[in-house]
């Protein structure tokens, strides 16, 4: 179809960001929940 | 075009979303329920709310017709911008957890540079700035929903402007998150049909690249199209100027940041923007193919931002009415959220935090619903007046909120000693800077290629010239554990 290397490099790079991304998210969401939310509930921020 | 078919899918879509509205307002009782829908969503609905607020006007008009004009180069034009954007802001999602009690991205400059000036200078900043989106949205949509339904272009922006101000400012973060999901099936149907009916007569991918290439004329020689620079057009500066300009855009948008504050938890917040990320970039390509194919398709002299509608134009009648559906919901979905940002800020930020401290929950609630209305009036009577070039006024945008916005919101997030005075001058010389460049300056250097650095060394040189930040503020930002209760007090 005529693409040069820049254009296959861009779409390498563009898939690259996306995959990276996506593996980020799926290793924050598989995180097991022994660790609590780093945000105190609504209570303790009224207290 | 079937105008009485046009008209029922309009006017169920507005029903639909006006009842989501009305849920929504039910479901709001206070304002951390109007703003952050009571920081309870779920990924089923932050991934839709994400992409489909990410997908506006400019992207799916102005964007096919940015591939009409510029081929496979629009790929590097936007969607690798944005990528780095959405990777950015993936990596980036714990920072904004660590704030127990933020509704938006002013009470974060507020806190970390503690200053009030901060506070009220950034809701400013962003409520012009989100004002100004909701401008161009709606006037993106009124020339595509004039078509539609067969009205005047003025008539359309009051028409689309009644249905989404209607449900935005009833229901608030709710009524934004429940109405996104629905739009977002709508949009990505609309693109893909969009894209197989271009493919479909274009006669395949192979033969849309081959006569992309073929195309000359107007400026093109033969392969242009098929080249990233555009057969040089593009030098390798302004590309990774405009790229750096996107990233950074997406960093700093500060609807994003709410969605953070609303993800139900951690898990949640950590993992919608890289989940949406390859369902966004899936979406750009069929954008660009709605262009290119565009480009083959029309006959030479197409406007760039006909585009689009011409391309609509050719469809079967109930395609057609399903794409509008699709384009109006993609717009909406955007200013929505914009519109609320900027109905938050101005009740959060500029009534609570500054005007009346003591306000009750009811108070900021209604002061967030009747600002959210009024701006959106004011939206809709300045997108009534006025029609300018959709795309060039989103680029000036960008490259301001880039300048301003960008240097600060990361120094301040990652580098301990920023100090207060460091992001008072980071901000005013970015935006002063980033206005007078992009008027004045060469067109071959972007803004953001010269201000970024600027501002950068700036703030650097301030801060360590300026005495440090308080011990309270480190440790809310840059501790590990132990975030203190509030450091509201300066």
């Amino acid at each position: 179809m005529g693409l040069g290397i820049p254009e296959v490099l861009t779409i390498l790079a563009l898939a690259g960001l996306v995959l990276t991304a996506f593996a980020s998210a799926l290793r924050n969401f598989s995180r097991p929940d022994d660790r609590q939310d780093s945000r105190p509930t609504k209570r303790e921020v009224q207290r | 075009m079937s105008s009485v078919l046009n008209w029922s899918f309009f006017i169920v879509y507005s029903i639909g979303m006006v009842i989501l509205g009305y849920v929504g307002m039910r479901r709001s009782k206070t304002a951390e329920d109007y703003s952050v829908a009571g920081r309870n969503f779920p990924n089923r609905i932050s991934i839709p709310l994400f992409a489909a607020s990410f997908l506006s006007a400019a992207s799916i008009i102005g964007f096919s017709g940015a591939a009409f004009d510029s081929g496979f180069s629009f790929l590097l034009l936007y969607p690798l911008g944005f990528a780095v954007g959405w990777l950015a802001l993936q990596l980036m999602a714990m920072k904004f957890r660590r704030g127990p009690s933020w509704n938006t991205t002013p009470d974060i400059f507020a806190e970390r540079y503690y200053s009030k000036f901060m506070r009220s200078w950034m809701a400013l900043f962003y409520i012009a700035y989100m004002f100004l989106y909701v401008v161009i949205g709606l006037m993106g949509v009124g020339l595509i929903v004039s078509v539609f339904l067969g009205v005047d272009s003025r008539l359309a922006f009051l028409i689309v402007g009644v249905v989404f101000l209607a449900y935005t400012s009833m229901g608030g973060m709710y009524a934004v998150g429940w109405t996104n999901v629905v739009q977002f099936a709508l949009l990505a149907s609309g693109i893909a049909l969009a894209a197989g009916f271009g493919l479909y007569k274009a006669g395949g991918l192979g033969n849309l690249f081959a006569e992309l290439g073929a195309i000359s004329g107007d400026g093109i020689a033969q392969g242009d199209l098929l080249d990233i620079t555009r057969g040089g057009d593009y030098s390798a500066n302004f590309l990774i100027g405009s790229a750096a300009a996107l990233a950074g855009t997406v960093i700093v948008t500060t609807y994003y940041h709410r969605m953070f504050f609303s993800a139900k938890d951690d898990r949640r917040a950590g993992s919608f923007i890289g989940f949406s990320a390859p369902i966004l970039l899936t979406l750009y390509v069929g954008i660009g193919v709605i262009g290119w194919t565009a480009r083959v398709l029309l006959p030479s002299g197409t406007g760039q931002e006909e585009a689009f509608p011409s391309l609509i134009a050719m469809m079967p009648a109930v395609m057609a009415a399903l794409v509008l559906t699709a384009v109006a919901a993609a717009v909406m979905s955007s200013i929505d959220t914009q519109l609320l940002s900027a109905g938050v800020m101005m009740s959060h930020d500029i009534y609570h935090k500054r005007l009346n401290p003591r306000a009750t929950q009811r108070q900021i609630a209604r002061v967030s619903r009747w600002s959210t209305l009024a701006l959106g009036i004011a939206a809709i009577v300045l997108a009534m007046a006025e029609v300018a070039l959709i795309i060039e006024i989103y680029n000036f945008f960008i490259t301001i909120a880039a300048t301003t916005l960008f240097v600060p919101l990361m120094l301040g997030l990652y580098w301990k000693r920023t100090t207060k005075e460091a992001g008072i001058v980071g901000t005013i010389v970015g935006c002063v800077g980033g206005v007078f460049w992009h008027v004045f300056g060469p067109a071959s250097i972007h803004a953001v290629t010269v201000m970024v650095p600027l501002v950068l060394v700036l703030m650097v040189v301030v801060s360590v010239r300026t005495a440090p930040p308080p011990a309270d503020v480190v440790a809310r930002f840059h501790s590990r554990e132990d975030i203190p209760d509030t450091v509201e007090a300066h």
